[in-house]
């Protein structure tokens, strides 16, 4: 049986590690569900495995965005500064704040999020770099492997930027999820990265972040070692494929999948929002 | 300095990738196989290899821009570092 459980949670892993690594997600938000209603685990148990899992994904996933040039580092450890000092904030103020009503607002930042991403779904001017970005240096630039051309791109809008890192990060530390779904809009809409830089980008700051929720954890013994063993080379495997086909997707068709996959997690965030209120 | 400090990141993380799924992989074989211990510890080892990898990316991010004169680069980046550490040291990250 546990070597039953072990099979299932490696195959669902893989598939949260492709999507995770290819929209530039942790991968939690997908794999955490799948574990609770397919393979009916304890969710202290789904959770701790998902931790894992989302540093393995992003650990993979930046191996492979890194060779390729995709991952804007500078900027990745600027905004990531912010998003940790989020999610302390968040978790500290967790107690003081409504989970179902923060649930409800998540979900509606997503979808308006996922709406703004499709109207301008083809749209993709390359910004100049704003003065804080200038003296930080955070432009970067990539070889478009689909286009053929090399993309240059400055960051825009970096206190606004910056701004959506850190409450990514409230929101990470009051929810426990990694805030992707923010940051990668946030960096594409607001600061005129590129999708597939924003995408790599993400990745990498998402691994920084999940570490050391792993590291408490591992202090708190909620993790099952098998299933979390399985899972996370599961998300390695999963992601290691994902990131290798990002470089080989075209810029809209990455968009469109994200545009999708956020309007998904909004609906369920409402719909659980919902339904924790409807059970008080 | 940027594309030695791609080089090395992305060496560290493969790095990780590798050997993590190597000790865990093992570990996760030994443990269902036999009745040995060993198989936890590896197991063990696997996720303190995945979860450092990470944070040794910004480690070496912190050391290659102090050596290379980076001030503002260092600054983020140790600054990143302390605050996992307070996060971690709280038990709130």
């Amino acid at each position: 049986m546990p070597i039953l459980v072990a099979i299932l949670s490696l195959i669902l892993a893989i598939l949260s590690g492709l999507l995770g690594s290819l929209l530039g997600l942790g991968g939690g938000v997908i794999l955490v569900p799948l574990l609770v209603l397919l393979l009916h685990l304890p969710i202290h148990t789904a959770s701790a495995a998902s931790i894992f899992a989302v540093v393995a994904t992003s650990t993979a996933s930046t191996s492979n965005y890194m060779r390729e040039g995709l991952t804007n580092l500078r900027l990745g450890v600027f905004l990531e500064l912010s998003t940790t000092l989020g999610a302390i904030s968040g978790a500290l103020i967790t107690a003081a704040v409504g989970e179902s009503l923060l649930r409800v607002i998540l979900g509606v930042i997503l979808i308006y999020a996922a709406v703004t991403m499709f109207r301008k779904i083809g749209e993709w001017r390359p910004h100049a770099s704003d003065g804080l970005a200038s003296r930080l240096r955070l432009d970067g630039s990539y070889y478009d492997r689909v286009e053929g051309v090399e993309v240059s791109y400055g960051v825009d809008n970096t206190p606004a930027v910056l701004l959506l890192s850190y409450l990514a990060g409230v929101i990470s530390g009051l929810l426990g999820i990694g805030g992707g779904g923010i940051k990668v809009p946030a960096m594409n809409l607001l600061g005129g990265v590129p999708i597939k830089a924003a995408v790599a980008t993400s990745s990498f700051m998402i691994g920084i972040t999940a570490a050391a929720a792993a590291i408490i954890y591992m202090r708190q013994r909620y993790c099952d070692p098998i299933i979390a063993a399985s899972v996370v080379l599961g998300a390695l495997l999963g992601a290691s494929i994902g990131s290798r086909i990002t470089p080989r997707v075209r810029g809209r068709t990455l968009k469109l999948l994200f545009t999708i996959l956020l309007i998904i997690l909004g609906l369920r965030m409402i719909h659980s929002g919902v339904g924790l209120w409807m059970r008080r | 300095m940027d594309a030695t400090l791609r080089g090395v990141v992305s060496l560290i993380m493969r790095l990780g990738v590798y050997s993590s799924a190597l000790l865990l992989g093992l570990g996760i074989s030994v443990r269902l196989t036999t009745p040995w211990m060993a198989g936890e510890l590896l197991m063990r080892l696997g996720f303190i290899t995945l979860i450092s990898t990470p944070i040794a990316a910004v480690a070496s991010s912190a050391i290659l821009s102090a050596v290379y004169g980076d001030r503002r680069l260092t600054l983020t980046s140790t600054l990143v570092l302390l605050i996992l550490i307070l996060g971690v040291a709280l038990g709130v990250v």
